[in-house]
């Protein structure tokens, strides 16, 4: 039995730590092209030169790393690596002076990285006031590289740390996630690939829609990604265009990407229309649209058209776990506010960067419930269930099962946490929805536009949460089970 | 399945319940009320239906199948609460939908009353309300089969379609002798309760209607400001004893009796269940004593009742709908938890909680040690993969519940947060909730759609969803299977 190292852990921390120093180098250089302040220039080209050297000493600390991921360094890397990014990733906005606050700033680096949205940026005396344009771009790009970072994470490492939760089931069982560094490298370079595909293809939507090139760009960034935020006001516009443009990028930012490699891989697109998650988010979306819309024209709260796109647009915005709103919430009563308060949990489809409990789990405890019922009248049957046609096993219903027991532990907790602070109970159930599906907004459904008001380890406690959501909970626990083994005994 | 079996079982279990309802019509009798009139009048429609269904009915001698055992079950709570509601309709005191609702509250041990003012009712009707508390606790069909002469094997499914837990753990071989020892138990924890009430103080029939609320987790009261009419921190003390007693398993305590108190170290449930109710104690009076500036001894008192009662009964000593975010939130979770598996009261259960624990526990152990042989064991027995899979369901049902009813709540015009917490306490059958249905309201203002909702939720949680969930099922009811 060799002995356990984390080399790949520190390979990979410092291969993220690099990208993020050559995608600092871009804001820099538009901050450069747009003659911004000196302070603001500086912070960008310090944060690259400074993660380019955290990169070389994690790289060096890897140097002797064994080609297959252990447990260990694939539980390590999960967690570990949101923080890292997040602290390199909140360094211009701290250092520029924009955010001067630790926490704070901290806060927006998860927030935008782990595509949440929720954040405090740019608001003076509580209004949003203009911010300069390269921080903007680098937070959109910071929303685009966490969701990428989440794409890579599950073709490389979370399918060995959680696959049992239903990782394995995706794009008809067909795809086989390798150990083995070299296999990983190839893995990572597909859902890139893949990934950048998508976001050409939403760039190129907004530009038909009509946005401005800088607008189409960090639009795309924060949509493809599921980050969404109140950066863009789209009753500002009132253009269909561009509701419909950004309504299938969002539906874009929930498909499951695998599924599109591999459709692409083996030539066979058949595959994206016949895969049954997909078509359960579809009747999920226009279904809850149709609700919604049915609901604002029948309440008199819009008009009847206003509805239709309201309701499509909101509807479909919570349940990819983005988060915008179409126009302001006048009229809107409790149910409206519930059922987008419902969707995040559901969330996009498993393979995507999108957040929520994932269509393909909420399939199969529906399946599985059903099934139950039969059960009742005859104990000892077997019940097996089956997705797209082939079996699913039943040790990974169980453990679906238990992962929406820890979900909603998670929720639980940290509902009662964040309720010390002044808020009411409601408003911190909602806060920890958000958090936990990465969508943000649902807190403003009941009154918390932004964290503003609110004490640091409010934020703090958000951001922790937030992690937990993108890391599916279970790696929380693997890690701290692993923490508190190291501690608590000896190797020898 | 033979429904004329079903039938005529339904038919005795109607005709049990109209001899029961000759208690109140005495007390009625002698306090010369006129509620009497209502009394008689719903013995004879009971006497009627009971009658019409034996007739159509067939007792017969083999053992009933699963199918009849469930429709049994379930429609004897239907029926049985349906009809309960007689005595309120046939005196004019509630209406058709308000009388169900109250009946249904009061057997599946909710407590919510739709009852603006108590003071008016005769306390015929008082003592009917409460007694429906002390039926539906213990379960109709237990007391049913504890009174019936010859129950044995045959109404083994039916037993198991109303007994609540992730396993049918029996604690006797023989049915008959099991509900029989249950039933005294109950008879027996119900009078410790009444004496001690009527040693604090009160009057004799006050004592006993409020022991059988307190031991069946009810939360029915004869007055209007429920426990607070007391402002007795002797009689909280004692009433939270014995809530607290009656949301454990009835099951060990038998054990108990027949064994002695050392089963109780072997109990992980029960050991859990008192672990949980002091941390959230302490947890809730820390946040009183910090967020409200009371004094330590008074926001214990507080916490402490509230927490054993928002558990399993739903007795209100104090507005807890003034309390901070944080309290309500632990009072929240409480409800959802509920007492332990065969105890009088509802919710998601202690034991499947632990189990849902230790289950995760489990599965990220596994997950670092692959080969090892990873046990999740239960008052010290193993407990089988199956097992789990069905807990798990069961906790997934009872969420998915939650939220739906929460939905169709929010569709009437209630609040979210009001939704939520009237959907938790229907399902859980605990009774006060918070907002619209808080502390020191009552059900009254709502309007009939939700009542009729939340009827269902109240049944669907007292049942545990399957027994109910599964008659839904077309295939049920096909009379083509010999199972």
């Amino acid at each position: 039995m060799r002995t356990q190292g984390l080399g790949l852990f520190w390979l990979l921390m410092g291969r993220v730590t690099f990208y993020f120093a050559a995608a600092l180098l871009v804001p820099f250089a538009a901050a450069l092209y747009w003659h911004e302040s000196f302070a603001l220039t500086a912070a960008f080209l310090f944060s690259a030169v400074f993660s380019a050297l955290l990169g070389s000493a994690f790289t060096y600390h890897a140097r002797h790393h064994f080609q297959q991921l252990t447990l260990r360094e694939g539980v390590f890397f999960m967690t570990l690596v949101w923080p890292l990014a997040g602290f390199i990733g909140m360094l211009p906005f701290w250092l520029s002076g924009a955010l001067p606050d630790f926490t704070t700033a901290f806060f927006e680096g998860i927030s935008a990285l782990t595509t949440t949205g929720l954040t405090d940026f740019g608001l003076i005396d509580g209004e949003r006031a203009g911010v300069p344009q390269s921080l903007l771009l680098w937070r959109s790009l910071l929303s685009w590289l966490g969701g990428l970072s989440f794409v890579m994470i599950l073709v490389t490492v979370l399918p060995h740390v959680s696959g049992c939760f239903g990782m394995t089931l995706t794009a008809r069982q067909m795809i086989y996630f390798s150990p083995v560094w070299n296999r990983m490298r190839t893995s990572m370079r597909q859902g890139a690939a893949i990934y950048a595909v998508v976001t050409l293809l939403a760039i190129l939507l907004f530009l038909l829609a009509g946005l401005k090139p800088f607008l189409a760009v960090t639009q795309a960034f924060f949509t493809i990604s599921s980050g969404g935020g109140p950066f863009f006001s789209f009753s500002d516009y009132n253009s269909p265009a561009l509701e419909l443009a950004t309504g299938f990028v969002m539906i874009l930012s929930c498909v499951n990407l695998l599924l599109c490699w591999k459709a692409w891989d083996i030539r066979r697109p058949l595959l994206l229309l016949q895969d049954t998650e997909l078509r359960v988010f579809f009747f999920i979306a226009l279904g809850a649209g149709a609700i919604l819309s049915l609901h604002f024209a029948g309440n008199n709260v819009m008009a009847p058209l206003d509805a239709v796109r309201c309701g499509f647009f909101d509807a479909v915005s919570f349940l990819s776990t983005n988060g915008y709103f179409f126009g302001s919430m006048d009229g809107w009563s409790d149910f409206d506010r519930m059922m987008l308060l419902s969707l995040p949990l559901i969330g996009g489809c498993m393979g995507s960067a999108a957040g929520g409990i994932k269509v393909l789990r909420i399939m199969i405890l529906m399946k599985i419930s059903w099934a139950g019922l039969r059960q009742t009248l005859h104990p000892h049957m077997v019940v097996s269930i089956r997705l797209d046609g082939l079996p699913v096993a039943a040790k990974i219903v169980g453990r679906i099962l238990s992962y929406f027991f820890l979900y909603f532990v998670a929720f639980a907790v940290f509902s009662l946490v964040l309720s010390l602070s002044d808020m009411s109970l409601m408003q911190a159930m909602s806060l920890t929805v958000g958090c936990l599906t990465s969508t943000g907004a649902t807190a403003a459904l009941y009154g918390i536009a932004d964290l503003s008001a609110f004490p640091d380890w409010v934020r703090f406690v958000c951001s922790l949460l937030m992690i937990l959501g993108r890391i599916e909970i279970f790696s929380f626990l693997v890690f701290i089970e692993l923490i508190s083994r190291h501690t608590t005994q000896r190797h020898w | 399945m033979d429904f004329r079996v079903v039938c005529s079982l339904i038919g005795r279990l109607i005709l049990a319940e109209c001899a029961s309802m000759a208690v109140p019509l005495a007390l009625a009798l002698g306090y010369g009320e006129e509620s009497a009139a209502s009394f008689i009048a719903s013995m004879a429609v009971c006497l009627v239906v009971s009658y019409v269904c034996i007739e159509q009915g067939v007792l017969k001698d083999e053992k009933l199948t699963m199918r009849e055992g469930i429709a049994v079950t379930g429609l004897g709570w239907l029926s049985v609460t349906v009809l309960g509601m007689l005595p309120y309709l046939c005196g004019g005191y509630l209406g058709l939908l308000d009388g169900i609702f109250e009946s249904i509250s009061g057997f599946t041990g909710t407590g919510a009353t739709v009852i603006p003012d108590l003071s008016p009712l005769p306390s015929s009707i008082l003592f009917w309300r409460m007694m429906t508390h002390w039926f539906g606790g213990l379960g109709i069909i237990v007391i049913f089969l504890a009174i019936l002469p010859q129950a044995g094997q045959s109404s083994v499914y039916m037993y198991e379609a109303e007994s609540t837990g992730p396993t049918s753990e029996r604690v006797m071989p023989r049915l008959h002798e099991m509900t029989i020892a249950l039933f005294k138990l109950y008879i027996f924890l119900t009078s410790v309760a009444a004496l001690v009430y009527f040693l604090c103080g009160m009057t004799p029939e006050i004592a006993v209607t409020h022991a059988m609320s307190t031991i069946g987790t009810g939360g029915f009261s004869t007055y209007n400001d429920n426990a607070m009419h007391f402002a007795s921190p002797v009689v909280e003390i004692w009433m939270t004893v014995f809530m607290i007693l009656a949301g454990g398993n009835f099951g060990l305590y038998y054990k108990i009796w027949r064994k002695g108190p050392h089963v109780i170290r072997q109990n992980t449930e029960f050991k859990a269940y008192i672990l949980i109710l002091a941390l959230a104690m302490t947890a809730i009076a820390a946040d009183l004593v910090w967020a409200k500036d009371l004094d330590a001894l008074t926001a214990f008192r507080y916490a402490s009742f509230q927490v054993g009662s928002l558990s399993t009964t739903g007795f209100v000593s104090t507005d807890f709908d003034q309390w901070p975010a944080f309290s309500k939130g632990v009072l929240l979770m409480l409800m959802i938890m509920g007492g332990c598996a065969g105890s009088t009261a509802s919710g998601v259960k202690v034991s499947r909680i632990v189990l849902l624990v230790k289950n995760a526990a489990a599965v990220v152990r596994q997950k670092l040690a692959p080969r090892h042989v990873v046990e999740v064991r239960m008052n010290g027995r193993l407990v089988d993969e199956d097992t789990l899979m069905r807990v798990g369901q069961f906790f997934f049902l009872y969420i998915f519940f939650i939220l739906v009813w929460t939905l169709i709540l929010t569709a009437c015009g209630l609040s979210t947060f009001d939704s939520f917490g009237l959907s938790v306490t229907t399902m859980g059958n605990i009774g006060p909730a918070f907002g619209i249905a808080g502390a020191t309201c009552t059900y009254a203002g709502l309007p009939a759609f939700v009542k009729a909702v939340l009827c269902f939720a109240m049944l669907l949680g007292r049942l545990e969803l399957y027994t109910l969930l599964v008659m839904l099922r077309p295939d049920f009811w096909q009379t083509s299977h010999r199972w």
